[in-house]
């Protein structure tokens, strides 16, 4: 549907004002998405938008650098 | 192995994980609909009083019992959070009184509450005394910029009110969430909405919800976006998303997202949110109507209840029902049929279905029209 090649991956000059390390950056992220063991920890939360403690933190784990 | 089949093989994982966790439903989250009531008369309201019985609203004591015989019946060890919607919550004079009663269960000491500010921006005493209720997040809806969040939600006044709650409740260290839902009429005062928000009233979350034809918008063909107007939401979302991810660890960021509207795809699921989206409803997630009918979310169409607290037990009705939450099968009908998203999305949010009715305002199919106008061809086949 878009215009973005392959399964995944998201063209940047399809993203306005997006750098190509941006997308990577998102990339990554969106592979520790998919990987987190509960697939709705977020959308469990999304209203307090505090999913996991400690350690096992979600925004900790997914958005680390 | 190739990018895409690598992406795939995440997406299936990820998809079978879903299905397990529909076949155990483990409960992690109770919506609560406190009440029917408001003290705003929104053209856009999703859960109106109008077609509902007020007086059947479930008393304080059915409210607390309910959350007590919740706690004994079930396993909360995978228990995760409480949400609070309306109506408006705070109209209820003895919203504090339940609070303070449920959160003594060591379960319930993770609640949130949906509500359009009015309350807490002339009494901000009160959110020293949530805080010891269990109350760690707070949603408060903001329309668009003053006149057109004041036209939209039928008072004067109303966004000042909405913006000072916000702005007080983040200073206090409340999990914020702004949630506007975006329609024909503000979508081109998104971006300055949320350049405001951001810099002035500093929520985690600035969220984007699209109108959905449901309540009193069932009627409103004029607000509903086209989807050129969706385009342009997502575009808007994409870019600040991207731009901005690096930086979501930090507690004092502020993400945005587009809420629980829909399946985007597998390109655009984790590029406009924080998360893989999937409908939780009748899953991980049991509702609690204002008038203690079971179902789940507050928007979600009255033809789904499953039962009723008053005459049964929560926990049977949880473990015997709900098949139309979990069973997708019947959902699959229009463009849902042959779909290549099918085994990821399995139809899309209940609170767009009917009983005997196709989706009516799928993104996915709204996005794949935008496309088509460009002459881009549609995403291959995954499923």
């Amino acid at each position: 549907m878009d215009a973005q090649p392959g399964i995944g991956s998201t063209a940047t000059s399809d993203i306005p004002e997006c750098q190509e390390s941006e997308a990577t950056a998102a990339e990554e992220c969106k592979r520790r998405m998919l990987k987190w063991p509960n697939p709705v920890e977020y959308v469990n939360n999304m209203y307090g938008c505090h999913p996991g403690d400690g350690n096992s933190d979600y925004f900790e784990v997914v958005f680390r650098k | 192995m190739s990018d895409d089949a690598s992406w795939q093989a995440l997406f299936d994982d990820w998809s079978e994980r879903i299905e397990a966790l529909v076949r155990e439903h483990p409960l992690q989250i109770i919506s609560w609909e406190a009440t029917r009531r408001c003290n705003l008369h929104c053209i856009h309201c999703g859960s109106p009083p109008d077609d509902v019985d007020l007086d059947a609203e479930l008393s304080a004591d059915e409210v607390v019992g309910a959350f007590e015989e919740i706690a004994r019946d079930f396993d909360m060890r995978q228990f995760r959070h409480v949400n609070i919607t309306g109506g408006e919550p705070f109209v209820r004079e003895d919203l504090l009184d339940i609070l303070r009663r449920i959160s003594r269960s060591p379960a319930y000491g993770n609640i949130d509450i949906q509500t359009n500010g009015l309350v807490l921006a002339d009494h901000p005493e009160l959110l020293d005394e949530l805080r010891d209720y269990g109350v760690t997040g707070l949603g408060i809806s903001i329309d668009g910029l003053e006149d057109t969040h004041d036209a939209f939600r039928g008072v004067r006044g109303g966004f000042t009110k909405a913006f000072r709650a916000a702005r007080t409740a983040a200073e206090r260290d409340y999990v914020v969430t702004v949630s506007v839902v975006a329609h024909a009429k503000n979508v081109d005062e998104i971006p300055a909405l949320f350049a405001l928000v951001k810099e002035e009233a500093r929520p985690r979350v600035f969220r984007i919800m699209t109108l959905d034809p449901l309540g009193r918008a069932e009627v409103l063909d004029d607000y509903l976006l086209s989807p050129e107007q969706l385009r342009q939401v997502i575009d808007f979302l994409k870019a600040e998303y991207l731009s901005g991810c690096a930086s979501y660890a930090d507690p004092d960021a502020t993400m945005v997202e587009l809420g629980c509207g829909g399946w985007l795809g597998t390109k655009l699921e984790g590029m406009v949110r924080p998360f893989i989206f999937h409908c939780i409803a009748g899953i991980t997630n049991l509702g609690i109507l204002f008038d203690g009918k079971l179902g789940a979310c507050s928007n979600i169409s009255r033809d789904f209840i499953e039962g009723d607290l008053r005459e049964e037990r929560i926990r049977q009705v949880w473990d015997n029902r709900y098949k139309r939450y979990r069973i997708f099968d019947w959902k699959r009908t229009g463009d849902c049929i042959g779909c290549d998203q099918w085994w990821y999305c399995h139809g899309g949010p209940m609170h767009l279905k009917r009983p005997r009715c196709e989706s009516p305002h799928c993104l996915y199919v709204q996005m794949a029209k935008t496309a088509a106008r460009s002459a881009v061809p549609r995403e291959g086949g995954n499923g």
